[in-house]
C-alpha cells in the first residue's frame, strides 16, 4: 500500500503564454516545438519553463496544418518576452516549413513577428486577417509566417509531488506511469526531461550567490548526516513538477498522476508520495495532497 | 439588447440618405429612433415618417437593425457603422458601410457604388452584386479601405480596391476594369474575370485570382509558390464565411509588380491542372 503523506506542494505565480506551432507535417511541427522547448526546464537558470502542451490536428490550427501547442512560463513579463522572442527567432524561424501563432488572447502583448520581421530586410509583408496581424518573412524554403504578437496570461509554476521508493527501477516506472497520464491534460506542462526531475532543490545555499541547491532532506546518500526525511528503505526519490494556467488544472494533473501510481499493481517498491514545500513561505498556492486525491 | 426592424411605409422614389440609422444603439428607445432625422430628396424628415419601426428586446449582446423593402435609392446605409449587426433584406444604394469601423452588415440583395469605402473594420457581406469603387476612397479622398472584410457573393464592377491600404475583399464572381489600381496593401480575391488594366500602380498587397489575363508588362513571373499565408487565408475564409477560395488541387504561380514602379505587390494565379 502506497502511503500519501499529509503534506502540501507549494507553488507560485508565473507569467505564461501559449504558442501554436504548425508545420508541413506532425514530425516537423514536433521538431520545431522540441527545439523551442529545449533548455527550458527551470527558471533557476533557463529563464523560462516550457513544454509541449498538446498535439493539434489540422482543423485546430489557424493555417489548417498539423501543429502543437506550447506553453512558456517565466517569472516576469520582461523575461517571458525575451525568451519567447529569442526562442522563436532561433528555433522556430530556423525550422523548415514552420509557422507560429498566438494561442491565447490577453491585454499584455509579447512581440513576436513585430520584432522578427526585420529579418526580412525590407521584403517582409504584413497581412491583417480580422483583428490579427501576421508577418510573412522570406526565408530559403519560402516564407516564415508569424503572428504579430503573443499574449501574456497569469499562470502558476511549481506544482509538484515526490515519489519515494526502494529503488530507481520502481520509482522511475511509477513516475513514467504518472507522466503518461498527466501529459494527456491541457493547460499544464511538465517542464523537466520526460516530465521527471531527480535534482529537487531548496531555496538558497551555503555558497554565496547560489539561489538554489540540492534538497538534501530527500537525498538518500545524505540521510545519516542531515535531518533526512527518508528512512532506510527509501533509496530513490523522483519529483514531477507541474506548471499550469490555473490551480484547478494543476490539481487535476496531480490527482491523476498520484492516483495512477496508487492504482497500478506494478508499482511495487514505491513506498510514499510526498510533495515539496518551503513551509508556505515561497508561494501563495498550496496543493494539499490528501484533499487533492479524495 | 435590442432588435430594431425598419420597413418603409411608402415606395422610395427619391434619393434617401439613411446615414443616421448608424446612430441607433442600445440606449435609444422607440421615440428616440422615431425622431432620428433622414434626408428624403432634399427634405428633412423623421425616420418614423417614412418607416414602420418595431423594437424587440432580445438576449443577445449587440444591437441588431433589420431593414426590409428599401431599394437602390437608399444611400449611406451603415455609414460609420461601429458595432452590432445590420441586415438589409433588399437592394441598397451607394456608400454602404462607408467609413465603418466594426460590426457586421449583411445585404440580401445588391449594392450600388462605394461599398465599404474607407472602412477600417468590421465586415460587409453582400449576397448578390456590387457596382463600382468597392473598398475605394470616397470622392475627394486618396486612401481606400484600411481594414475589415468585404465579401461579395456575386460580381463587382470597375475600380474595386482602388488605393486600398488594408483589409480583405472577396469577389466570388468577376470584376470589370481598373481593379486593384494603386493598391498600397491588403488582400483581394477574385475568383473569375479581372477585366482590363488590372493591378496597375500596385505597390504592395496580395491578389489571388484564377484569371491569367492581367498584363505581363506590369507583373513579372516569380515561379511556383506554396505560400503558408495562402493556407491561412483559405482557412480564415472557410471558418468565418463558409466560402472556399479555390479548388484544392490547383497549383499557384506568383507574380510580382507593378514592376514599372518597382512595386512589391503579388498576384497568386491559380492554375488549371
Amino acid at each position: 500500500m502506497i502511503k500519501v503523506e499529509d503534506t502540501f506542494a507549494e507553488a507560485f505565480p508565473m507569467k505564461v503564454s501559449r504558442l501554436i506551432i504548425t508545420a508541413y507535417n506532425d514530425n516537423w511541427a514536433f521538431n520545431a516545438a522540441n527545439s523551442f522547448c529545449g533548455f527550458a526546464t527551470s527558471v533557476i537558470a533557463c529563464g523560462c519553463e516550457a513544454g509541449i502542451e498538446s498535439k493539434l490536428l489540422p482543423n485546430q490550427t489557424p493555417d489548417g496544418r498539423p501543429g502543437v501547442s506550447v506553453l512558456v512560463f517565466s517569472m516576469s513579463s520582461k523575461e517571458l518576452a525575451k525568451q519567447i522572442l529569442n526562442r522563436t527567432g532561433q528555433c522556430l524561424m530556423t525550422s523548415p516549413t514552420s509557422a507560429v501563432f498566438s494561442g491565447n488572447s490577453g491585454e499584455k502583448k509579447i512581440p513576436l513577428g513585430n520584432s522578427l520581421r526585420y529579418f526580412g530586410d525590407g521584403y517582409q509583408i504584413a497581412k491583417m486577417l480580422g483583428n490579427r496581424r501576421f508577418w510573412r518573412i522570406p526565408v530559403m524554403d519560402g516564407e516564415f509566417l508569424c503572428e504579430d504578437f503573443a499574449y501574456q496570461m497569469e499562470g502558476i509554476g511549481g506544482g509538484n509531488f515526490l515519489i519515494l521508493g526502494e529503488n530507481i527501477k520502481s520509482v522511475l516506472y511509477a513516475a513514467e506511469l504518472a507522466v503518461k497520464k498527466m501529459n494527456k491534460l491541457e493547460n499544464i506542462i511538465l517542464p523537466f526531461p520526460g516530465g521527471i526531475v531527480r535534482s529537487g532543490s531548496k531555496v538558497g545555499s551555503k555558497y554565496k550567490g547560489l539561489i538554489a541547491s540540492t534538497n538534501f532532506d530527500y537525498c538518500p546518500n545524505l540521510r545519516t548526516i542531515v535531518n533526512s526525511k527518508l528512512n532506510r528503505k527509501i533509496n530513490c526519490v523522483l519529483e514531477i513538477v507541474i506548471d499550469g494556467i490555473n490551480k484547478q488544472d494543476i490539481e487535476l494533473a496531480m490527482k491523476l498522476g498520484i492516483t495512477e501510481i496508487i492504482k497500478s499493481k506494478e508499482t511495487k517498491g514505491v513506498e510514499r508520495i510526498s510533495a515539496g514545500n518551503y513551509g508556505g513561505k515561497l508561494g501563495p498556492y498550496l496543493f494539499k495532497l490528501k484533499s487533492i486525491i479524495t | 439588447m435590442k432588435n430594431i426592424i425598419l420597413k418603409p411605409k411608402i415606395k422610395i422614389n427619391h434619393h434617401l440618405d439613411l446615414r443616421n440609422i448608424s446612430l441607433i444603439d442600445a440606449s435609444l428607445n422607440f421615440n428616440s429612433i422615431f425622431k432620428l432625422k433622414i434626408l428624403y430628396g432634399n427634405i428633412e424628415k423623421k425616420i418614423g415618417d417614412l418607416f414602420d419601426i418595431k423594437v424587440e428586446i432580445n438576449k443577445k449582446e449587440n444591437v441588431k437593425v433589420e431593414i426590409s423593402g428599401i431599394n437602390n435609392n437608399c444611400d449611406y446605409v451603415g455609414w460609420k457603422w461601429k458595432n452590432g449587426n445590420l441586415k438589409i433584406n433588399s437592394n441598397v444604394g451607394s456608400f454602404l458601410g462607408a467609413k465603418m469601423s466594426g460590426g457586421n452588415i449583411i445585404v440580401n440583395g445588391s449594392a450600388e457604388n462605394f461599398v465599404g469605402s474607407e472602412m477600417t473594420g468590421g465586415s460587409i457581406n453582400i449576397n448578390k452584386d456590387a457596382c463600382d469603387f468597392v473598398g475605394s476612397p470616397l470622392p475627394g479622398s486618396k486612401s481606400g479601405m484600411k481594414g475589415g472584410d468585404i465579401i461579395i457573393k456575386g460580381k463587382a464592377r470597375d475600380y474595386l480596391a482602388l488605393n486600398m491600404r488594408r483589409g480583405l475583399i472577396f469577389v466570388n464572381s468577376g470584376v470589370r476594369n481598373y481593379c486593384c489600381n494603386n493598391m498600397i496593401a491588403g488582400t483581394v480575391i477574385i475568383k473569375k474575370d479581372i477585366g482590363k488594366n488590372f493591378g496597375v500602380g500596385m505597390k504592395r498587397g496580395t491578389i489571388l485570382t484564377n484569371d491569367n489575363s492581367f498584363s505581363k508588362t506590369f507583373f513579372k513571373e516569380n515561379g511556383f509558390s506554396s505560400s503558408i499565408f495562402y493556407q491561412l487565408l483559405n482557412n480564415y475564409i472557410i471558418k468565418k464565411y463558409g466560402i472556399k477560395m479555390f479548388k484544392e488541387r490547383k497549383s499557384t504561380m506568383r507574380y510580382l509588380g507593378d514592376k514599372n514602379i518597382d512595386g512589391m505587390g503579388e498576384i497568386f494565379l491559380k492554375l488549371e491542372n
